[in-house]
């Protein structure tokens, strides 16, 4: 693969999903900092692996295994330490959040603070499906049965119930 | 069925605020850069001290032990290059590869963290072997003016490696714990992902 040909698959598959790479990277980050940087991570890490993309399974799948992979590798160096690298200075400030986003993003912040209360494997099944993959796609990206996404899934949904329903 | 709000937890999750794609690609770009240049001054830097040791090893008299030294000297300085590079290539790889194997593969990487310190110890310790058995050789051929410029050099030489070592036993301290923690969490990981 050239480098312009990386350059620009590597765009598109950017502005196509960024806001998968953002959805995935709020399950394993609350810190709005640390997550931005989260999502720098991904995004370099799938920078990285496009010359491995053959095109066998869709781009959001791979970028999705990227996205948890890098999210699991953030688990862990965040047990390991509670530093973090500053954010490059010559990079422009996030894009502020528009007031009518608020009630939204309170709905959706507490779903994500229950999925990132259920246990990894329930976690990552549940994140997938929510952002429409199907159980044998889920099962891909993950690299385990069908038989067990469904287990997992029917499982995550009924912690989430409880988990949602305790706090309303 | 249960009267579980899937389809509101999907517009919920779906709901995501805008991305700044643009800042996420302009920090992809600095920090390739950034990787690029410290690869670039590495190799840059083995490539002098090469060239130094090939002058050096030119200007030694043919059959001079020193020749030896600075042969050991140019397999350091290539082995550890290589090394290296090889070591940077690791730590991208298994990007795209399936979390449990990502987690198998950071137990791995810790296990042999561990196993790179241990080996960093034994290059360490062979290469100070090396160095005095080779002074145990050449000092009796020399004359004592020769001598006494050698005792000299082997002295600062000595003691120059005194404060490498204390550095290297404190990052060995710091590091080997926290490789043994990465290591433990993983296989937290590892259990909680089995369970499931």
């Amino acid at each position: 693969m050239s480098r312009s040909e990386r350059e620009s698959r590597f765009a598109d598959a950017l502005r196509d999903h960024a806001g998968l790479i953002a959805r995935i990277a709020r399950t394993y980050e609350a810190d709005a900092t640390r997550c931005e940087e989260l999502r720098q991570e991904v995004s370099f890490a799938l920078w990285r692996a496009l010359p491995a993309f053959r095109g066998e399974a869709s781009m959001a799948t791979f970028i999705a295994r990227i996205a948890h992979n890098r999210g699991v590798d953030h688990m862990l160096a965040r047990q390991r330490d509670s530093g973090g690298a500053p954010l490059a200075d010559d990079c422009p400030d996030p894009l502020p959040e528009p007031a009518q986003r608020v009630e939204a993003g309170e709905r959706q912040a507490r779903l994500v603070a229950a999925i990132r209360r259920l246990p990894l494997g329930m976690r990552q099944v549940v994140t997938l499906a929510l952002e429409g993959f199907s159980n044998v796609e889920i099962a891909g990206v993950l690299d385990v049965e069908a038989n067990a996404v469904d287990a997992r899934l029917s499982r995550a949904r009924r912690r989430l119930r409880e988990l949602l329903g305790d706090e309303t | 069925m249960s009267r579980e709000p899937w389809n509101e937890w999907k517009d919920a999750w779906r709901d995501t605020p805008p991305i700044d794609v643009e800042r996420l690609r302009c920090h992809v770009d600095g920090k390739h850069r950034r990787m690029r240049w410290f690869v670039a001054v590495e190799v840059l830097v083995s490539l002098l001290v090469l060239a130094h040791l090939a002058w050096r090893y030119d200007a030694a008299a043919e059959g001079s032990p020193w020749r030896v030294l600075i042969l050991c000297g140019v397999g350091l300085v290539v082995a550890s290059q290589v090394l290296m590079l090889a070591l940077r290539r690791g730590t991208w790889r298994g990007n795209s590869a399936a979390p449990v194997d990502l987690l198998r593969l950071t137990i791995r990487r810790a296990n042999n963290g561990v196993r790179l310190i241990v080996a960093q110890w034994i290059g360490f310790g062979t290469v100070v072997a090396v160095f005095a058995a080779w002074y145990a050789w050449v000092r009796p051929s020399l004359d004592a003016a020769a001598q006494s410029r050698l005792d000299h050099a082997m002295e600062i030489s000595a003691l120059a490696q005194v404060p490498i070592a204390i550095a290297f036993a404190a990052w060995t301290a710091w590091h080997v714990p926290r490789l043994r923690r990465r290591r433990a969490d993983a296989q937290r990981l590892l259990r909680d992902l089995d369970r499931d």
